[in-house]
């Protein structure tokens, strides 16, 4: 049986499943509302453990499981959610959120034993440390610059300059409007309309693109593909700002060696078995690494390349049978 | 440069304050039935949502039920 921790609208998670039910592949899917009750964690002697977790009143004993995907989300409890809903007082809750978090961290540690595929202590990794990372690597990164001044941000010696999350981007639902940020030209018009001081804010400089590169990788295996964005308004600063009557061409694309060894090595670094890494080629030819998402969206890539991504990940969690015990 | 979504959150001199990554956010109505009909696709093996697709409910109700849409 194959666990999959996913959440409840990711589609690349049903597009896996899809193959694990034509390869007669049992699995449990778990999202973040599911709850998950402990009927029995043992740990003993010599290494030994052992769980049972219930899931929507299924039984899931660790013995069980032959592979896990970590897709995304978070194990959750509903004596956690009865208390949140119930208790006021900051330090019982406190209190209550560490003690499942040891539990929850347990679990993901364990299913680390398993063969698998995805980490959830590597899904939301430092994106910083990335990027410095990847300039020792040898891998060319866009000039990067944070600061809380104005003034700082003007001296930053490139003309065209973006800005985006340092992080995540924020992403929020308030009255039936979806609130996203994207990356976006941060113009020295838009900063002299700024105060002197603000939240620290990241600017970099803007590439002149010739396509950007989606590449997903599993393993030491990248499927990549080439987002050709530059040329529609909406979305030659990013290209997740979709324009719906002019979409971007998408194409497979192989990656140069050079470019590749470059990956792997960063890949290893971070321990991250499968993830999607941006990257943007410029007019001169120039591969730029931007950053890498453990969780992040592969169906486009997929279906665009007919790279068949969501089956590669079942035969992957179904038959190669990487043993960590 | 245009008005801000987040602008109703904050009085001027806080919302100046914020992340210059966050003053710019972007904002879309959702709700629409091509929302609507991605919800319902990719709802289809959530456990817990599963009933709600079962039951095929207007589509309207499992818009309000999620509250999300797909990033």
């Amino acid at each position: 049986m194959i666990l999959i921790i996913s959440d409840e609208i990711d589609q690349s998670t049903n597009d896996v499943i899809d193959w694990l039910r034509f390869m007669n592949m049992p699995f449990v899917r778990v999202n973040p509302d599911n709850n998950v009750f402990i009927e029995q964690i043992v740990i003993s002697n010599q290494g030994c453990f052992d769980f049972i977790l219930k899931i929507n009143n299924k039984n899931i004993n660790f013995n069980n499981i032959s592979a896990i995907w970590y897709r995304k989300g978070s194990l959750s409890n509903d004596f956690l959610n009865f208390f949140v809903k119930k208790i006021k007082d900051k330090n019982i809750l406190e209190y209550l959120y560490y003690e499942w978090s040891a539990i929850k961290n347990f679990l993901f540690f364990v299913f680390e034993k398993k063969h698998h595929l995805g980490n959830y202590f590597l899904s939301t990794p430092n994106k910083l440390i990335y990027l410095q990372k990847a300039a020792e690597c040898g891998l060319l990164i866009p000039a990067t610059l944070i600061s809380s001044d104005k003034n700082v941000l003007h001296s930053f010696k490139y003309k065209k300059k973006i800005t985006k999350s340092i992080q995540d981007i924020f992403g929020a639902v308030y009255n039936f409007t979806h609130y996203f940020s994207l990356t976006e030209q941060a113009d020295n018009c838009f900063l002299n309309k700024q105060l002197n001081f603000f939240f620290p804010s990241l600017i970099q400089m803007q590439l002149n693109k010739l396509f950007e590169l989606r590449i997903f990788f599993i393993k030491n295996e990248f499927y990549s593909m080439a987002i050709f964005s530059q040329e529609n308004n909406k979305t030659k600063i990013d290209y997740r700002n979709n324009d719906k009557r002019f979409p971007n061409r998408y194409v497979p694309f192989k990656l140069p060696f050079h470019i590749q060894d470059k990956l792997s090595n960063l890949i290893k670094w971070t321990n991250l078995n499968t993830g999607s890494i941006d990257m943007v080629v410029t007019t001169s030819m120039d591969y730029y690494f931007l950053e890498i998402n453990p969780c992040g969206q592969f169906g486009f890539v997929s279906e665009n390349c007919n790279y068949f991504i969501d089956k590669r990940i079942a035969k992957y969690l179904i038959y190669e049978k990487e043993s960590f015990e | 440069m245009k008005k801000n979504p987040l602008n109703e959150f904050f009085s001027d001199s806080d919302y100046k304050k914020l992340p210059l990554s966050l003053q710019l956010t972007r904002s879309n109505p959702i709700g629409n039935s091509c929302d609507a009909i991605n919800l319902v696709k990719v709802d289809k093996y959530s456990l817990s949502l599963y009933e709600v697709f079962e039951l095929y409910k207007p589509i309207s109700k499992i818009i309000k039920y999620k509250n999300v849409v797909k990033k």
